[in-house]
């Protein structure tokens, strides 16, 4: 038998994919935590990332193998974040 | 280890390939974990998403690190210290790398290596480095 969900104010945490969890500075013992956990192991989670980091890997070589990189300096990197953000 | 890259540092990865890759090797690994803010994603995004930042990445290799940005770093709220004298900019990052849990703070600003700022980082273990002080930890180990 199902018990009825309770209404409750809590944090909700959600475990990152490097599978460790940061709690609040401020929590205080008693506080209620919700917690979001992503499984491990899941097929679904994992060949998505596996195939991100791989089309990266591609990228990256193509650049590389091609010189493509554009060279700037860090003071004009720094004139365009300024700008931008 | 989750770390906080500063928009300035992240744009300086996406035009340097082969610092590039060692942050995603480290990151594909989970030896690296970026963290963020949804604050700071919109900032990442102005950043690299500029009319003049954009045309200096290749467009494949923007779209697939946009892609890691979306799904693979560990979003967090940021959660802001008691702290006076600090930038707005610098504020953002400290708020975010203490609310992300974040070990290290890769960014150049000297605002986060002094006064209330750094006691603030100090106190939640996080360490304030450059980019190329981050390759080089990554390569050591």
């Amino acid at each position: 038998m199902h018990s009825r969900p309770q209404q409750t104010s809590a944090y909700i945490l959600t475990v990152g994919p490097d599978g460790t969890l940061t709690l609040p500075p401020d929590l205080t013992p008693g506080t209620k935590l919700a917690l979001v956990v992503l499984e491990p192991g899941s097929t679904a989670q994992a060949e998505p990332r596996a195939a991100r980091f791989a089309a990266s890997r591609a990228a990256l070589a193509r650049v590389i193998a091609h010189d493509l990189a554009v060279f700037v300096d860090d003071a004009a990197l720094e004139a365009i974040v300024a700008r931008a953000v | 280890m989750r770390a906080l890259f500063d928009p300035l540092q992240l744009l300086r990865l996406l035009v340097r390939p082969q610092q590039l890759a060692a942050v995603l090797a480290a990151w594909e690994a989970g030896a690296l974990t970026p963290v963020a803010t949804p604050d700071l994603l919109e900032r990442y995004d102005a950043a690299l998403s500029d009319e003049v930042s954009a045309p200096l990445i290749d467009g494949a290799l923007l779209e697939a690190f946009g892609a890691h940005l979306l799904h693979d770093l560990t979003l967090a709220e940021p959660v802001m210290p008691d702290v006076d004298g600090v930038s707005a900019e610098d504020a953002a990052l400290l708020a975010a790398a203490i609310g992300g849990g974040a070990a290290m703070l890769i960014s150049g600003s000297p605002g986060l290596r002094r006064g209330d700022a750094a006691d603030a980082l100090a106190r939640a273990g996080c360490e304030v480095l450059l980019l190329d002080e981050l390759l080089r930890e990554l390569e050591e180990r």
